[in-house]
């Protein structure tokens, strides 16, 4: 869908609660943290990562907020809402499910 | 409803989420610049690799916008305000285009509010859904008619119906009002005296009529005047109840106005006032006569409706107003409607039996002339809109590259469009709210039918008609262009010759249906002319038509007899006139007087309608009219006597032998016909009808024709009645006036296809200039080239007419063949004239050569101008 990723949908905004879950980053570095912890495997584009951030707030998910970054440039921080938290568990272990699933034709079918 | 209020906090909290998402993806692209100048690359270097690495902001911003906002709306919004900066860029174009749209819509939404007021809106009275009017139809050979019911029959029916809550019946009539011309005739009815209770019509003053002021027997004078006369006649007085007017010179006491939606139950023809049935005989000339059509049983036609009583549906009515109507007439052993069955219908002028059939073709006619119109408009718009889109292909070009779908952009312009047609159709319903009662205004002197303005149902008319318009002219366009863009984006240059065989259809179509409605029009300019100048049978030239109106109850019958004969004595005996005839109809006067007849042996059933002319011998000596067999009515006839036809008469009843002393029988007696007279436009211009003449009895006629040798007989006439009594008042007309009186009707019509058919004319010559403007634009390079090397005028001239000439001659050969079709529709209009008549056609030809000759001629001589240097330069 969105990008060039190949992600299945929705599994963007996954990522980043799950990113988010530890500390309050800015798009860029949510970006960075992506391609890092993926090993170069999962590259967002920014014209997926903005959007899915925006339906993130939308839905109240995370909160943003304007604050100076490490080079002392304003930039944009987002953290993790109760709501978003929430979302994160219900949507990790829909996730879990679909996988398993997945697994399972893979090898039985 | 939590997630709902979350959403709604967060949406109230990044209201600005639009600057800040592009402030932070800055931040984005300059931190990604930073890594990447740390890898070693120059500041400029990584600029630009940081802004490609970005890719599209725009679309992360507009996806992002999505997220916001309910996609539609805000690209809706964005539409709107890119049309309305769009449309506003090239305003000429744009109220060029506006101007021909408000045309053709304008022109549409007031047929059809027209239509609709007239045909389609039930009666103004309170829940018009349960009353039903009643017919009786009956099939003859010439067709299916419907006919009333006798005032008798009607009282029977209205004792006896339990399904209705209500039945009524009125008689329409006309008569002259105190304040107008002798001529005058100012429609109203006689009702029944529960008629405004029934129909639930409440008073605006006074009060409807009360059961005892319609009694047959005891005639009052009692009336309701409408609003329209209120306001007209009476200065809108509010104390206007108990005052006397004078209908025919008798007096009437008015007892209530109605409310100004209520003009009565004529529709389409507005009431101007009520009177109660039983007062026929005040108004009458025979006051006996006149009860005797409300009391005798065999008398018909009058109309009734009814209000159907609750949980009744109309079969019921419909079966019990039958079985009660063959009681009735079982019991006055009346034969005259034999088992014509009864109809009810609703009350809306369409609904009623035998009108759908009658105006459908003409209403069909209207509808297709001006729908034609709006095809024209549109394909004038469209080719318009082509042009601009087309020069616009850049700008969707690199809106296409950008990430705009190609959907997004063709909705924008249908946007543009849909926001041009909505103008023009907000506009049309403006002209709708004006143009119709001015034109009905013009056309009818009395009473214009109340609420001829849009109501529910145009508005939803024109929307649609505005919606489709936009279709028509905005989707082929906007299609055409942004596929033109796409080329542009592969080809990496301008397509500049597309859309062509678009415009050579737009083209062609324009000029077909100009050819068609221009056709038609002249077909009926020359329909009318032909009425004008043909012979009517009669002599028009210095014969006037006098009237007389006596002074009310002072002239009984026998008194106003005595006065016209005395007139007649005084006239004949003045040098100034000529022969003078007395007449109880004018020629071309718009009344006719029916009677019907039977041929000896013939029982009372098989009676026929004829018309009849009650006239002194001297009418066909004043008029010219010479007897081509037997011999005229002359001074040894007595009134009652001999009789004389017409060739159309003699033609219908004897064709095989001579009508020259067989008798036929009218009201059971038998007239022998003594001579055949020629036929004579007498009663319309169109064909002759059977007539036969009888000689008037003297009957209080209050006409005269008199052939004058001065060209105003006034003031001569004038004086020889004030010498008799000057009482009397008198009016002498020319017969002319009368003539063309009754050609009122066709002559609007020619007038108004005139000018629809002129209008199209227009539209399409501004296409076929625009159209050639465009070709000689488009290929300005081409023929600076040419002209480079050597080409001649002319040549480039044909050039130009030679891109588009395959169009022009299909346009104008499917618009001719086109027209033979419509024009089978307008043969009654055009009293003889042939339709493919060569002179309506070549007058076509004539006015669309000049037309198209103008319109190319301005761009031709622009493309001879192109200066090559400058042409070669453009690119």
């Amino acid at each position: 869908m969105h990008g060039a990723s190949g992600l299945l949908p929705g599994t963007l905004e996954m990522l980043i609660l799950r990113i988010l879950l530890r500390d309050a980053l800015h798009g860029y570095a949510i970006a960075q943290r992506l391609k890092d912890i993926s090993r170069d495997v999962l590259q967002v584009g920014e014209s997926s990562l903005y959007p899915a951030l925006q339906r993130l707030l939308l839905n109240g998910y995370v909160e943003a907020e304007w604050r100076p970054s490490e080079n002392n440039r304003r930039a944009r921080y987002y953290s993790l809402t109760p709501a978003g938290r929430k979302q994160l568990v219900a949507e990790r272990e829909e996730f879990d499910r679909l996988v398993a699933a997945i697994r399972r034709i893979l090898q039985t079918a | 409803m939590r997630s709902l209020l979350r959403r709604l906090r967060a949406r109230i909290r990044y209201r600005r989420f639009d600057s800040d998402l592009a402030e932070e993806m800055e931040f984005h692209r300059a931190m990604k610049q930073r890594e990447l100048e740390r890898a070693g690359l120059t500041e400029n270097e990584a600029t630009v690799q940081s802004r490609r690495e970005m890719g599209s902001v725009t679309l992360a911003r507009e996806r992002s916008r999505e997220i916001w906002i309910a996609v539609w709306l805000d690209s809706l919004q964005q539409d709107v305000r890119y049309a309305l900066r769009s449309l506003g860029g090239q305003p000429g174009s744009t109220i060029a285009a506006g101007t021909v749209l408000v045309l053709g819509i304008g022109l549409n939404t007031s047929l059809f509010t027209f239509f609709n007021a007239v045909a389609l809106r039930p009666w103004s009275v309170a829940d018009p859904g349960s009353v039903v009017t009643a017919h009786y139809v009956h099939s003859s050979a010439s067709g299916r008619g419907t006919s009333g019911f006798g005032i008798a029959e009607y009282r029977y029916l209205n004792d006896h119906a339990r399904t209705f809550s209500g039945l009524i019946a009125w008689r329409q009539s006309g008569a002259r009002l105190g304040h107008e011309e002798i001529e005058g005739q100012t429609p109203f009815s006689f009702v029944s005296g529960n008629y405004f209770d029934v129909l639930g019509v409440h008073m605006l003053y006074g009060r409807g009529f009360l059961p005892d002021e319609d009694r047959v027997g005891n005639p009052q004078g009692v009336a309701v005047i409408s609003h329209g006369l209120w306001e007209r006649h009476f200065a809108a007085d509010t104390a206007i109840v108990g005052r006397v007017f004078r209908v025919d010179n008798v007096p009437f006491t008015i007892v209530g106005v109605a409310p100004q939606m209520f003009d009565g139950t004529e529709r389409p023809n507005a009431q101007s006032f009520w009177l109660p049935l039983a007062s026929l005989p005040l108004l009458s000339a025979d006051p006996a006569q006149a009860v005797s059509l409300l009391t005798n049983p065999s008398h018909c036609c009058s109309r009734m409706a009814g209000r159907l009583a609750e949980g009744v549906t109309r079969e019921q009515a419909r079966a019990e107003l039958e079985v009660l109507s063959r009681q009735f007439r079982t019991q006055w052993n009346e034969q005259a409607l034999k088992n014509a069955p009864l109809v009810l219908s609703g009350t809306a002028f369409l609904a009623q039996p035998g009108v759908k059939a009658s105006l459908i073709p003409i209403l069909a006619l209207m509808f297709a002339a001006v729908m034609l119109v709006l095809l024209l408009a549109c394909a004038n718009v469209g080719n318009l809109l082509l042009a601009r889109a087309l020069a616009r292909q850049r700008e969707f070009a690199i809106r296409l590259s950008l990430g705009a779908s190609r959907r997004r952009v063709v909705r924008q312009l249908l946007t543009e469009g849909l926001m041009l047609s909505c103008s023009a159709g907000t506009i049309g319903l403006l002209v709708a709210y004006a143009l119709p009662a001015l034109l009905l205004r013009a056309v009818i002197d009395d009473e214009v039918p109340s609420g001829i303005a849009p109501d529910a149902r145009v508005v939803v008319f024109t929307l649609g008609i505005a919606a489709l318009a936009c279709l028509l002219f905005g989707l082929a366009p906007a299609l055409k262009a942004t596929q033109a863009a796409m080329e542009t984006l592969v080809a990496r240059r301008e397509v500049t010759r597309t859309g062509r065989r678009l415009r050579s259809a737009l083209l062609a179509a324009q000029l077909a249906l100009s050819v068609i409605l221009l056709a038609s029009a002249s077909l009926l300019v020359r329909g009318v002319q032909q009425a004008q100048t043909q012979d009517p049978g009669f002599q028009v030239d210095d014969v006037f038509v006098v009237s007389l109106a006596f002074p009310g109850q002072a002239y009984d019958q026998a008194r106003g007899r005595a006065f016209v004969s005395e007139l007649h004595t005084a006239l004949k005996a003045d040098d100034s006139f000529g022969s003078v005839a007395v007449t109880n109809t004018v020629p071309l006067g718009n009344t006719r007087n029916m009677t019907s007849f039977r041929l000896p042996g013939e029982d009372e059933k098989q009676s026929r309608m004829i018309q009849m002319e009650s006239v002194s011998p001297e009418y066909f000596t004043v008029l010219r009219i010479p007897v081509v067999a037997g011999r005229h009515l002359d001074a040894t006839d007595r009134p009652g006597g001999a009789i004389t036809i017409n060739e159309a008469m003699a033609r219908r009843y004897w064709p095989d032998g001579s009508p020259i002393g067989q008798t036929i029988v009218f009201r059971d007696r038998r007239r022998e016909i003594v001579g055949i007279v020629r036929n004579a436009h007498t009663t319309g211009l169109d064909t002759v009808e059977p007539v036969y003449y009888e000689l008037t009895a003297g009957e209080p006629s209050t006409r005269l024709l008199l052939r004058s040798r001065t060209s105003d007989p006034t003031p001569r006439v004038q004086a020889l009645v004030s010498g008799l009594d000057n009482r009397v008042t008198v009016q002498a007309r020319p017969l002319a006036t009368y003539r063309d009186r009754s050609l009122e009707p066709s002559r609007v019509m020619a007038l108004t296809a005139g000018a629809v058919g002129l209008l199209a004319l227009l539209l399409a010559s501004v296409g076929v200039f625009g159209v050639f403007s465009y070709v000689v634009n488009e290929r300005t390079r081409e023929i600076g080239i040419r002209m480079a090397i050597g080409a001649r005028a002319s040549q480039v001239i044909w050039l130009v007419l030679d891109s588009t000439a395959w169009a022009t001659l299909g346009g104008l050969a499917g618009g001719f063949l086109a027209s033979f079709v419509v024009s089978r529709f307008l043969t009654g209009q055009l009293y003889g004239v042939s339709r493919l008549d060569p002179t309506a056609y070549a007058m076509v030809a004539t006015v669309l050569t000049l037309a198209a000759t103008l319109a190319t001629w301005l761009p031709a001589r622009r493309a001879t101008r192109v200066d090559p240097a400058t042409a070669l330069r453009v690119e």
